[in-house]
């Protein structure tokens, strides 16, 4: 396996000499995103999200599968992750590198294990017939921050896309087409947004950390510690991981989770408004009102 | 002798009042222990008086600072207080050779200088290094058998397994030896051994006897 | 899920009968095995931990090993026995969990051991989970601590570890909820909770992993448990290790 190019000394105490002049190499605030940019498939639950550099493309299916025998109430969804050869030649296919299994496990941890969507909504006949939506993610190009884009990019493209509408009648379920039914958004019961904190405590004078938020590849290279923070809109923690690393005071741990809440409400009402941008689109004549058969939501 | 046991990340005491030393380390201005074990202060010989009478005043020099540092756990002996000898690089060892390859001789170093190990180590004796001359030449089972015990110099600490070891003197090389038949051997020169009894020679790397 | 910790509010008893700040007992002994060059066996309740320690030793010789040049690299290894939980299971080397264990472990030692004294060198942390009931994490880490200290790496400070979680469920936000200590692992499936380690007596979190959803409100108040507990956990490892140096000062003035 080739080993992963290390930062050159050069680059090392350049990226050092200006931390300790509170700058960052690409000129940003250290708690300041780099440009986030949604753009949707032509097909439904197609995602493309960039952040800066960084370009995640999404893509949820959906196919009707039988559920897990001691879940008879509860349909699918798995997230797979992929980091190929085409991002970085260090990235091997079939031979899961650190940074793709926490990648995977991380969004897990955030997507699934917190509920974000509904299993049970998936279930047609119990223990019998349930729906399988299943995320897949691809990364195209690597400039740190995975976590964020990533988990961006899923919840998008959960929120774009639309399964087949279904009845059921008695033993029998019948899937519409497109063309019969207009297809059912998925039933999503919270936001979980990732928010990753890059610690540097030895490039600065004793007892001082600094902390940087959504670090470029180099930054992710030098840092010596990181935290993710899963958090959605209302204040729910869903997720931390703290792998490790420099340590960190208490106190200031409980501050990045403030700032992570104040980042993911921001992320939350973009990602909003280019869902609202997209429906727009995609509605052609106004239709789309009267076609639908669901019910508003509060959430 | 009041000695007191540290704990990493025990605090020592000011870097204003000692020096660091080995198995410490500073933090916020401090001297921490970073191993477990005995503390112990080494204070700096004093400097004897002033050599000549001084002519104008000067700075009084710093009273070198005394040295606290921890003593590494040396005693695994449980009490026996012997630190155990290890064989190190260059120094003379008794071998018994316990099985050959045509690239090397695996051996079990019992002996170190003049005194008797514990338990054994394993050694190895690669095949360029049984000789100093004509090197390409050596064959392994031309020059030791198993069972054979051997005068060898360690010339590295080797692999995390093996010591290396070389029998490239004169002096160096199998001592004592046991035929094919199970008799012991003497030698009559410095590539062979002969057998008293069956009168056979059989090959080996000599040591030349004293 | 039949477990029911709602009788915790009548009589502020959890389930195994120790109230919201005890520990379960926690027992340690280093050196256990003459073989490693460090090694300790630690239970916490019942979760029990075997842990050696080998090294620093040279760097094998593997392609794509990323042996650094100027420090030692931590690597860790985690087997969890068959019969560890109430099931016979069999865990696959694959297992994503086990994974983000060992290379937690092997940053947060990474950054607490003095690692640039051992330039192009590994240490190897294996651990062998016997038993398992609750804070799996947490238990991993005190042993590892302890094997290290025996192998005698110098590090700056301990790493200790606990687990502490919250008596509400997620979607409450009654202001009743009390935090809780150490959990076991029927609390673990029913509450949310978090693994803290942190280093040395100052509160410097050094691992923080939490998987359930929990209100940020509370996530202080757990928190705070934590650190404590930790500071608690130091405490018995310190008359573990201090016992340890005894013996050896014992040892060598004879």
């Amino acid at each position: 396996m080739p080993r992963e190019v290390e930062p050159s000394l050069n680059e090392k105490q350049f990226f050092v000499k200006a931390l300790e002049e509170n700058l960052r190499i690409d000129g940003r605030a250290f708690d300041q995103y780099r440009e986030l940019d949604l753009e949707f498939g032509d097909e439904l639950g197609v995602t493309d999200v960039r952040l800066g550099k960084t370009r995640i493309h999404t893509h949820i299916t959906a196919e009707v599968t039988t559920p897990f025998p001691d879940r008879p109430f509860d349909g699918l969804f798995t997230i797979t992750s992929e980091l190929s050869p085409m991002t970085s030649p260090f990235f091997e296919p079939n031979r899961p590198s650190t940074t793709e299994i926490l990648l995977s496990r991380l969004l897990e941890k955030t997507l699934r294990r917190s509920g974000a969507l509904d299993t049970e909504s998936l279930c047609l006949i119990a223990g019998q017939k349930c729906w399988s939506i299943r995320a897949d993610v691809h990364v195209l190009s690597h400039d740190g921050n995975l976590v964020d884009a990533a988990c961006i990019g899923v919840l998008a493209a959960l929120q774009h896309f639309r399964k087949p509408d279904t009845s059921t009648e008695g033993e029998s379920v019948t899937v519409y087409t497109l063309a019969e039914r207009e297809p059912v958004p998925l039933s999503l019961l919270h936001f979980p947004y990732c928010v990753t904190f890059s610690y540097y405590s030895s490039t600065v004078e004793e007892g001082e950390t600094v902390t940087l938020l959504d670090a470029t590849l180099l930054e992710e290279q030098l840092r010596e510690g990181s935290a993710t923070i899963g958090i959605n809109r209302h204040g729910e923690v869903c997720q931390i991981a703290k792998l490790g690393g420099v340590p960190l005071d208490a106190v200031a741990f409980l501050g990045c989770v403030q700032i992570a809440l104040v980042k993911v409400k921001e992320i939350s009402v973009f990602v909003s408004k280019r869902l609202e941008e997209e429906a727009k689109k995609r509605d052609k004549g106004g239709l789309m009102a009267e076609l639908s058969a669901e019910n508003d939501r509060v959430s | 002798m009041s000695t007191t046991i540290a704990v990493p990340g025990q605090l020592l005491g000011a870097t204003t009042d000692f020096l660091p030393g080995p198995g410490t380390h500073i933090h916020a201005s401090s001297i921490h222990a970073s191993i477990l074990g005995p503390i112990s202060r080494t204070v700096p010989p004093k400097p004897a008086g002033p050599s000549k009478r001084l002519t104008k005043i000067t700075k009084a020099t710093p009273e070198p600072l005394p040295t606290i540092s921890i003593d590494r756990d040396i005693s695994e002996g449980h009490g026996q207080g012997k630190r155990e000898i290890i064989p190190e690089v260059s120094s003379v060892v008794l071998c018994k050779v316990t099985r050959i390859t045509p690239r090397q001789a695996n051996v079990n170093i019992l002996v170190v200088g003049e005194s008797v190990l514990d338990g054994d180590w394993q050694g190895l004796i690669r095949v360029q290094d049984v000789r100093a001359t004509e090197k390409d030449k050596v064959k392994i089972f031309e020059s030791f058998r198993p069972g054979d015990v051997v005068r060898a110099a360690v010339i590295s600490l080797g692999d995390q397994s093996n010591y290396y070891l070389s029998t490239a003197r004169n002096n160096l090389g199998v001592i004592m030896a046991t035929s094919e038949s199970g008799n012991a051997m003497y030698p009559v020169s410095w590539k062979e051994y002969r057998d008293p009894e069956t009168g056979a020679n059989e090959w080996r790397k000599v040591a030349k006897p004293f | 899920m039949p477990l029911d910790t709602s009788t915790y509010s009548l009589a502020l008893l959890r389930l195994d009968g120790r109230r919201w700040n005890e520990l379960r007992r926690l027992t340690a002994q280093i050196s256990t095995q003459a073989s490693a060059d460090g090694s300790s066996f630690l239970s916490m309740g019942n979760t029990k931990v075997i842990c050696t320690v080998t090294g620093p030793s040279e760097v094998k010789a593997a392609p794509g090993a990323s042996g650094r040049g100027d420090e030692a690299v931590v690597s860790v290894e985690i087997s969890v026995a068959g019969f560890s939980g109430v099931e016979r299971k069999r865990r696959g080397k694959g297992d994503k969990r086990i994974y983000e264990m060992q290379t937690t472990i092997a940053t947060a030692f990474q950054a607490t051991l003095f690692t640039h004294l051992y330039p192009r060198s590994t240490i190897t942390i294996s651990l062998h989970i016997l038993s398992l009931d609750g804070s799996l994490l947490a238990t991993c880490l005190n042993a590892s601590t302890l094997a290290l200290i025996d192998a005698g790496v110098p590090m700056r400070d301990y790493i200790c570890a606990t687990t502490a979680g919250s008596t509400s469920s997620y979607s409450s936000n009654d202001e009743k909820a009390d935090p809780l200590l150490d959990l076991n692992g029927s609390e673990e499936l029913e509450l949310p909770f978090l693994t803290v380690a942190t280093c040395g007596t100052e509160d410097e979190v050094s691992v923080l992993v939490m998987e359930t959803r929990v209100q940020v409100g509370r996530l202080e108040g757990m928190l705070a448990v934590g650190v404590d507990g930790c500071k608690q956990v130091r405490d018995i490892l310190d008359v573990v290790v201090r016992a340890r140096g005894k013996r050896i000062l014992e040892g060598s003035q004879l």
